[in-house]
């Protein structure tokens, strides 16, 4: 019972009776009567109704209800509940009309009716499934309500046969051959008859599907998204497939439903592969895409160890991604061998070379198919447990070689000097080779600076260069390789030797002999009325040997009581020696027959033709006299034992080799110590390894080596050092930078153009004096006299030459190290101090060149920049 | 920055301050007060002996005698010319030229000129007392004191340095040295307070890469700032002091001689024939350098002629006269031919008598010319005794005794370029002991 609904009905009774009451007459016990209302309706299925009785004649209005007096109805006539809400049945069958009874409580007998007429349902149309479709032949499922056997279908309003399937579902087929849309609506017959609202059908063209990218590559490891466009289908999944195989697998790579392809981790044969989708809407829609599979791109990340020990024969890890067993690796450039160890670890094994700045460049390399070349990863190398520091080493190196390569300083970083000097004693010298008899001394310029940078004999070259620079021969007088050459080889063969062998050689030496006119020089003649050449003889003792003045031990000139120097010799002198050197000519050419004027040959040494020798007896040094008589070669050796016996040797060769390989300026201590062991002391006399040994480690060569070092000799001596010529100016660059340069080089015309053209000073004198002073300044500096405000440009600009453009583009380096550090130019000047001034760069000059690289956005110009203006600096040009 | 060499020396033509100086016309100028004194050094001694020659009857005679077969010039390939006394002599015959300016009176031939620090005769040069130049023969030596005239005050200044140290007040403020080499360093120009400059013979040189750009502009500054760091380093401040000068050189050649057409005169594609036509060039834009005295330095090498002398010689005459030749001509082309002494020296000259090598060795007095238009044109001095060992001969071999000191010589250069006679034992202190201080050929 609903009380509420009670409550209202009592009232509204209440009101009905006091109306009756009011105006009926008194009667007897009137006759109960029910009345239901509406006393007819309508339903579609399911639908209610609220029927209301009203029990008259009674004080008791409750009601039982029934339908086709079944109280409460069912399912199949529909059903009632005590408030009297009738539902209809959902499935109305054969039945059209049901009646609605209500019967009194209070007089069983006394019922009321009401008549249900039952109809159809209205149709709906929810969905379609498909909900699209493609020409052809094709069947759809209509979902939605209402629907009855009966139920019509009609197609653009065109009755078409469908199929019941149950009141939710409807089916039919059609075929379509062109792509339309069609509007579909389902109607119900009487009784009730209702249609439903339409819904259209896409009849679309036939299912596509295309593949992006149709072709790529995709690397190991890596993965690549494929999209795969389904079109005219409302069902967009696709299949995949890699070489057919769904799914794919770790061979040749697997690819997931979104179609994101993982490349397998090895490369597959062959390494063409091909993806499939299928659209699942139709298994003809399908498309491939060409994938090839590539090896993956390596990239570095580090080393193990993060330091590499320099090393011959070393052996590290490189950690990274993207490595193969087919990988291999560079370390600056040069191939080391690779051995695979995970695709993120390769370890290499090979020589573990210094380079410039010390930074190693690794790379590793994948090969084909997709070959490609890591980034550089730099990576610090430096010597286990060195000796001595890399500036000590660096400075060492300045004076005991063409200068510091990198593989040199570590090699002097592995030895220590006195073990590093004993090596580079029996290191056999780099020869000069001579093509053909009409060479041009060109030729052997070119191999100079090429022994240079790749001779391993870096002692004796430069020890050999400035016994060149006592011992002068030029090529303007001698100008073919073949003339030139076995001068040169003089050198080299004595450049570690003994000095006197030295004397001998020159002596003797056809192109000397032509230079200093000693080769057929005769005696006197009195009918041609000439005297002997004195050229040889003059040079010799001037130039070569005792100079011209009297000298003290330690290289400053003797004075006498009024304070002039002392002369060594007279041109009496001149004259006794000219004469102990006569009688010499040309070797004897191969082959031909001796004569007293033999034709020019420069191989071997000059040979005596004794009737041409003056064999008067000749006053010599202290007293000596060459008694008459004498051949030739005894008259020669005794003359040079008379030279080479002077107390002026010592120091004047002492001098002139620490000027050329140390500083222009050394302390009277300094010479005093190298001319005693030119003169004998720890080795015998004369012998030009130990004083190169004695020159170079001389505590005051070494000053400097550590530049806060407190010690008797000042490191920071404000004089010390030596303007680096042309020749050398250029060797060291090119060492330090790890140049390498064609053979048939021109680095000559750029050092003449500094006013040093090796091999053709311009005379006797050689390049430079070493007399000539620092300008302004008492202090000597010899290479001085070939800076000029000219010279001081064109060195400058052959520095911009050999950074811009390579000398021409004969001349090669690697700016790699740099150019890793060229986006910061603080590391970057940082790292050109270290490389060039061996970290002695003052802040200030740190600071200058920092903002001019930061000026230039080209990392190949900072480069250049930064290089360009610490190699230019006064600090550079100045070896100390 | 990467500019090659050729683009670089394009750009550099064409960098020029155009602005400043294209109203000049260079040929205008007012030479009014200006001199210039050229000095060409022949490097290794010239055998002047075989450049002036005596065409008396004695003095041929002596020639011939002693310079033999080996050394002897024909008088009929001698160049005949006559001093106002009327003594005759005989120029090398490949010294035409010289030969027609001797006779236009350009010319002052000077005899027997040579390194002595006193008046000596044969007898002194002897004597332990007399003061005789250090290091005679040796071509160093000699060269240097032909170049600074030495004394104990002198240090290691040149004589023509310090004609400038004494005239310099005559310049204007310039940024161009007025004392200019186009042979490298030199020591004749090396002054008390002078500092020369060089320059090739091209146009100034610049810093290659200085292509006007700011990333260039910033490598510029940076290079300049480096130079005027303080590193403490003699040798650093040395050759930062060089390189210095050498950019301020370089840019205000470049900039003052853009735009100049060039000489007409040509000259002769040598080494020397090049450096004269710089200084031509030089002297022709004087005006705008601000300069009324300037003095150069050429040298030409190649004299010591030890061996085959005689073609070796002949060649080296040549190129000097025909390079001495244009330069005098481009000196009238710009009209300072009265303004500009060109003059020689060389170590020293060579024995007279011929060495075996059919070449001759290191002497000592030797003979020189002045060329210009304020040249007194005539033959100065006397010619030695060619006998050897003869009364000039300090040897056996034919080795003048000089009978003019290189200072009494440069004396007289020194004084027409405006050193005062009170100063001219400033630049030449060893003048004291010579009564002549001056000749009389300017």
């Amino acid at each position: 019972m609903n009380p509420h609904k009670n409550a209202n009905t009592g009232l509204l009774l209440s009101l009905t009776f006091l109306g009756f009451a009011a105006f009926a007459p008194a009667q007897t016990t009137p006759t109960v009567q029910v009345t239901v209302s509406p006393a007819t309706t309508s339903l579609r299925p399911s639908a209610t109704k609220d029927f209301g009785a009203y029990v008259k004649n009674s004080n008791n209005q409750a009601v039982t209800w029934l339908v086709n007096n079944i109280a409460g109805g069912n399912a199949t006539i529909g059903t009632i509940n005590t408030d009297g809400i009738y539902t209809a049945p959902a499935i109305r069958g054969a039945l059209t009309t049901v009646t609605v009874t209500a019967k009194s409580v209070a007089a069983p007998t006394a019922t009321g009716n009401a008549t249900v007429t039952l109809l159809n349902p209205t149709p709906s149309i929810e969905s379609l499934n498909p909900p699209a479709v493609n020409i052809g032949s094709f069947g759809v499922a209509i979902s939605g309500k209402g629907f009855l056997p009966t139920s019509k279908l009609l197609i653009d309003g065109v009755p078409s046969p469908a199929t019941y399937v149950s009141p939710t579902e409807l089916r039919f087929s059609a075929t379509y051959n062109t792509p339309i849309k069609v509007s579909l609506s389902v109607v119900n017959p009487d009784p009730g008859a209702a249609a439903s609202y339409s819904k259209s059908l896409t009849v679309m063209p036939p299912v596509a599907l295309s593949l992006s990218p149709e072709t790529t590559t995709v690397r190991l490891f890596a993965t690549k998204k494929f999209t795969a466009s389904v079109s005219n289908a409302v069902n967009k999944t696709v299949i995949w497939t890699v070489n057919d195989i769904p799914g794919g697998n770790a061979t040749v790579g697997t690819i997931d439903a979104t179609g994101l392809y993982t490349a397998p981790t090895t490369l597959p044969t062959p390494n063409a592969i091909t993806i499939k989708a299928v659209a699942a809407a139709s298994s003809t829609a399908v498309d491939t895409a060409a994938a090839t599979i590539l090896n993956p791109i390596p990239v570095l990340q580090s080393t193990l160890p993060a330091t590499l020990p320099i090393s011959d024969n070393g052996t590290f890890v490189v950690t990274g991604t993207g490595f193969i067993p087919t990988s291999t690796a560079k370390l600056n450039n040069v191939a080391i061998p690779a051995t695979y160890i995970s695709p993120t670890q390769l370890r290499l094994t090979g020589p573990v070379p210094a380079s410039v700045g010390n930074m190693a460049l690794v790379t590793v390399s994948n090969p084909d198919p997709g070959k490609y070349t890591s980034k550089a990863l730099s990576a610090p190398v430096a010597v286990d447990n060195p000796k001595v520091t890399a500036l000590a080493a660096s400075r060492f190196l300045e004076q005991a070689s063409w200068g510091p390569s990198p593989a040199a300083i570590a090699r002097v970083q592995q030895l220590g000097f006195e073990a590093w000097l004993q090596e580079q004693k029996n290191i056999p010298a780099s020869d000069y080779t001579v093509a053909n008899n009409s060479q041009e001394v060109f030729y052997l310029q070119s191999q100079f600076f090429t022994n240079m940078l790749k001779g391993q004999d870096q002692l004796r070259q430069r020890m050999a260069f400035a016994l060149h620079q006592i011992w002068v021969v030029s090529a303007l007088k001698l100008g073919r390789s073949y003339e030139y050459a076995p001068y040169l080889r003089v050198l080299n063969k004595n450049a570690l030797g003994n000095y006197r062998t030295l004397m001998y050689d020159m002596t003797l030496n056809p192109a000397m002999g032509n230079y200093l006119d000693m080769v057929d020089n005769e005696k006197a003649n009195a009918v041609k009325k000439t005297a002997p050449n004195e050229n040889w003889a003059r040079e010799l003792l001037q130039l070569f040997t005792i100079g011209l003045v009297q000298l003290n031990g330690d290289g400053s000139p003797k004075r006498d009581t009024l304070g002039n120097t002392i002369p060594t010799y007279s041109q009496e002198d001149i004259i006794q020696f000219t004469n102990a050197f006569t009688g010499w000519t040309y070797p004897v050419t191969p082959g031909k027959t001796p004569k007293a004027h033999n034709p020019p040959y420069f191989n071997g040494n000059m040979v005596a033709w004794e009737s041409l020798h003056d064999t008067t007896a000749k006053s010599l040094f202290n007293g000596r006299v060459l008694p008459p008589g004498q051949t030739a070669e005894q008259d020669l050796n005794g003359a040079l034992d008379n030279i080479f016996e002077h107390a002026n040797v010592a120091p004047f060769v002492a001098l002139r080799l620490i000027q050329s390989l140390v500083t222009s300026n050394p302390s009277p201590g300094y010479v005093s110590r190298v001319a005693a062991t030119f003169n004998g002391r720890g080795a015998a006399r004369g012998d030009l390894f130990a004083v190169a040994r004695a020159i170079l480690l001389d505590p005051e060569a070494r000053a400097g080596d550590n530049p806060v070092a407190v010690g008797l000799i000042n490191p920071n001596d404000p004089n010390r050092g030596k303007l680096r010529p042309p020749v050398q100016y250029v060797a060291n660059l090119l060492r330090t930078l790890d140049a390498t340069v064609i053979v048939e080089n021109p680095i000559e015309s750029y050092t003449a153009d500094m006013g040093q053209k090796p091999f053709y000073p311009a005379s006797v004198f050689s390049y430079y004096s070493p007399f000539s002073r620092v300008p302004q300044s008492p202090l000597a500096g010899p290479e001085f006299q070939l800076l000029s405000s000219t010279t001081a440009l064109t060195r400058v600009n052959m520095v911009y030459a050999l950074l811009c453009h390579g000398l021409d583009n004969e001349v090669k380096f690697s700016k790699g190290p740099f150019l890793q550090l060229a986006s910061d130019p603080a590391a970057l000047v940082e790292l050109v101090n270290k490389v060039l001034l061996y970290g002695r760069m003052p802040a200030e000059m740190k600071a200058a060149i920092a903002t001019a690289v930061a000026a230039d956005q080209d990392p190949e110009c900072r480069v250049e920049i930064a290089l360009y203006l610490a190699a230019t600096s006064g600090l550079y040009q100045v070896q100390h | 920055m990467t500019v090659n060499r050729r683009n670089f020396l394009r750009m550099l033509g064409m960098a020029g301050g155009l602005g400043q100086l294209s109203a000049i016309n260079a040929n205008a100028q007012s030479a009014s007060d200006y001199r210039a004194l050229v000095c060409i050094f022949l490097l290794g001694g010239n055998d002047s002996n075989n450049m002036v020659v005596p065409l008396s009857a004695e003095g041929y005679g002596q020639y011939a005698q002693s310079r033999g077969a080996v050394l002897n010039l024909s008088q009929q390939v001698l160049l005949p010319v006559t001093a106002s006394n009327g003594a005759a002599y005989g120029l090398h015959p490949a010294l035409a030229p010289l030969a027609q300016l001797y006779n236009q009176k350009k010319v002052a031939i000077v005899l027997n000129v040579g390194t002595l620090i006193e008046p000596l005769t044969k007898a002194t040069f002897r004597s332990a007392g007399s003061q005789v130049p250090m290091n005679l023969y040796s071509h160093s030596d000699q060269q240097n004191q032909w170049q600074t005239a030495p004394a104990a005050s002198t240090g290691r200044s040149g004589w023509g340095g310090r004609a400038v140290d004494v005239i310099q007040y005559l310049n204007g403020p310039s940024n161009f040295p007025s004392a200019v080499s186009t042979a490298g360093n030199s020591a004749f120009l090396l002054g008390q307070t002078t500092i020369p400059g060089t320059v090739n013979q091209a146009l100034g040189l610049g810093l290659e890469g200085s292509d006007g750009s700011s990333e260039a502009v910033a490598r510029d500054n940076a290079f300049q700032q480096i130079l005027t760091f303080s590193s403490g380093m003699t040798l650093v401040q040395a050759a930062n002091k060089t390189a210095a000068d050498g950019i301020r050189i370089g840019k205000t050649l470049n900039e003052t001689l853009a735009g100049i057409s060039p000489l007409t005169t040509v000259f002769p594609n040598s080494g020397l024939g090049q450096q004269l036509a710089q200084v031509a060039r030089i002297i022709r834009i004087r005006q705008v350098l601000g300069l009324n005295r300037q003095i150069f330095f050429c040298t030409q090498g190649g004299y010591d002629t030890h061996s085959d002398q005689l073609t070796q010689h002949q060649n080296l005459l040549t190129t000097m006269i025909q390079a001495v030749n244009s330069f005098y001509t481009a000196t009238q082309e710009l009209g300072v031919e009265d303004k500009v002494t060109t003059f020689l020296e060389s170590e020293f000259n060579r024995t007279f008598q011929p060495n075996t090598g059919l070449g001759s060795d290191h002497a000592w007095g030797g003979h020189v010319f002045a060329l210009g238009g304020a040249v007194k044109g005539d033959v100065y001095g006397k010619m030695p005794n060619l006998t050897l060992r003869g009364p000039d001969d300090v040897s056996d071999r034919g080795l003048w005794l000089p009978s003019i000191a290189l200072d009494q010589y440069g004396a007289t250069l020194a004084s027409w370029f405006g050193v005062p006679d009170g100063s001219l034992t400033t630049v030449f202190p060893n003048l004291v002991n010579f009564p002549t201080r001056k000749l009389s050929f300017l």
